[in-house]
């Protein structure tokens, strides 16, 4: 085990909203070749047979109107563009065509294509250059948000691949659960009580104490009370506070700002770079719930099945879903003193050494680093890789840290 | 002396990013949906295990200061 390994006692995950690996951080290829983002080649046909390339034009807001599709049988015609169906490498032609569905109208269908030139994300490319990006890191179903962030819980979506939960009487535990059973500790912190928790409200109901805010967690890093495990939600809305103040959405869920979201993941990681036994013993994931129906050129590979299967019904696509692939990239940046600068995890990309990792990596490292007692968990989480090894043995410098102001 | 670390400056935000009168998107919808039907159910388990009197006037109360808070202040004597 790696000095950075023993030293570790807190593990963060935050989870941002709707946005593909190559819309975030595609662009940074061209200051490293060894991220797999956008070579300047990329492409999709649009309804008249024009070739759309991916171009830098990503804006903050106002450019995503609709919402791009991220349901199933969305998703499932961006993979594969109505030609060859599963087990069949996907061709990522259809994005393009998919939001041409939604409003109709051919420029406006090109934008699903755009992505963000690195200096529009300072702090997302910031830390992505200086800790480890995963090229190979994808969301768990080629689906919307409910199911995909029931991984990052549960470790597996108990057979949804839609928005519906309540994930009552199942046989697997929250990783909550799971930690506070064992004598470890863990928390959800969700941003405000206007913006709440995404999908766990059966826990928010029976487990309350597993539960806290954001600011809570300001001060959870401060006063060196972190949990081992911390589950960090966005603000998933634009609303007011009591004394009428206005309060933006932070999770980058279009059409939401994304310096918004900027700004909250720069907060996060200053809470915890800031105090420096925290920053010491911390390992900081940030990652993104799903690519929200936005261009990436990476085929989904193939995963072990989660044992249980979705209806043809139910994925409307009219073809039943055994959950064996996984669905699109997502950005996915681990921080940590104890990671070297600029490491970048290989992806699917390098046949023989390239790593993947799915939402259920997130449980599953979470029971490894605190060594958790073995309980029921689903197949998924069992073969999920883990990433607590990117912890090497040395530590850097304060001054190698970058920080946000 | 120490070398400092790197400074990134966070961006700001435009005044105009905030908007509630947004229309209601597919994610915040279902998360509606989601907390009214599990306060539904707790609703409904309140209500089934009433047996008593007593047990029948906390149900009122808690469900009238909901719908008119006012009410709280009152007597009623």
């Amino acid at each position: 085990m790696s000095k950075g390994q023993d030293n570790l006692r807190h593990i963060v995950v935050l989870m941002m909203e709707n946005r593909s690996f190559d819309h975030m951080l595609g662009s940074l290829m061209q200051k490293d070749p060894r991220i797999n983002g956008i070579s300047g080649n990329e492409f999709n046909l649009d309804n008249t047979g024009q070739k759309v390339l991916a171009q830098p034009l990503a804006a903050y807001q106002g450019q995503l109107d609709p919402d791009p599709d991220h349901h199933f049988p969305g998703v499932n015609i961006q993979l594969f563009n109505g030609s060859a169906e599963p087990p069949a490498t996907p061709s990522m032609g259809g994005f393009v065509k998919s939001y041409f569905e939604q409003r109709r109208d051919k420029d406006h269908s090109h934008k699903i294509m755009y992505y963000f030139p690195p200096e529009k994300l300072p702090i997302l490319t910031t830390l992505a250059t200086n800790y480890a990006v995963f090229n190979g890191w994808f969301a768990s179903i080629p689906g919307p948000t409910i199911c995909n962030r029931a991984f990052a819980h549960y470790g597996t979506s108990f057979g949804e691949v839609g928005m519906s939960l309540f994930y009552m009487n199942t046989p697997y535990l929250s990783i909550y659960e799971r930690m506070v059973n064992a004598g470890h500790t863990a928390k959800l912190y969700y941003y405000d009580q206007n913006s709440s928790s995404q999908e766990v409200v059966n826990l928010l109901k029976n487990q309350p104490k597993l539960f806290a805010v954001f600011g809570d967690f300001l001060t959870d890093c401060r006063k060196n009370r972190l949990p081992e495990y911390s589950f960090i939600e966005p603000n998933y809305n634009d609303h007011e506070d009591d004394d009428g103040s206005e309060i933006l959405a932070t999770d980058q869920h279009p059409d939401h700002h994304m310096l918004a979201g900027e700004a909250y993941i720069a907060t996060v990681y200053n809470a915890i770079r800031k105090n420096a036994s925290l920053w010491k013993s911390t390992l900081l994931l940030v990652t993104y719930d799903e690519h929200g129906g936005i261009y990436d050129h990476v085929p989904p590979p193939a995963c072990v099945p989660d044992g249980f299967v979705a209806s043809a019904e139910a994925t409307g696509t009219g073809t039943p879903f055994k959950f064996d692939r996984l669905g699109i990239r997502v950005p996915a940046i681990a921080i940590s003193p104890w990671i070297p600068k600029a490491t970048v995890v290989a992806g699917p990309e390098q046949k023989q050494s390239g790593r993947i990792f799915e939402h259920a990596s997130i449980p599953a490292t979470v029971m490894k680093a605190f060594n958790v007692a073995e309980t029921p968990r689903s197949p998924r989480e069992k073969a999920a890789d883990t990433f607590v090894d990117l912890l090497t043995d040395t530590l850097r410098p304060d001054s190698d840290c970058p920080i946000f102001k | 002396m120490a070398k400092a670390p790197k400074v990134v400056r966070i961006p700001k935000m435009p005044a105009t990013a905030f908007n509630k009168n947004r229309p209601v998107s597919d994610l915040l919808w279902n998360q509606v949906e989601h907390l009214a039907a599990v306060v539904k159910k707790d609703i409904d388990e309140e209500r089934r295990s009433i047996r008593t009197e007593g047990q029948a006037s906390l149900f009122i109360k808690k469900y009238t200061a909901l719908l008119h808070p006012r009410g709280s202040k009152r007597t009623g004597k």
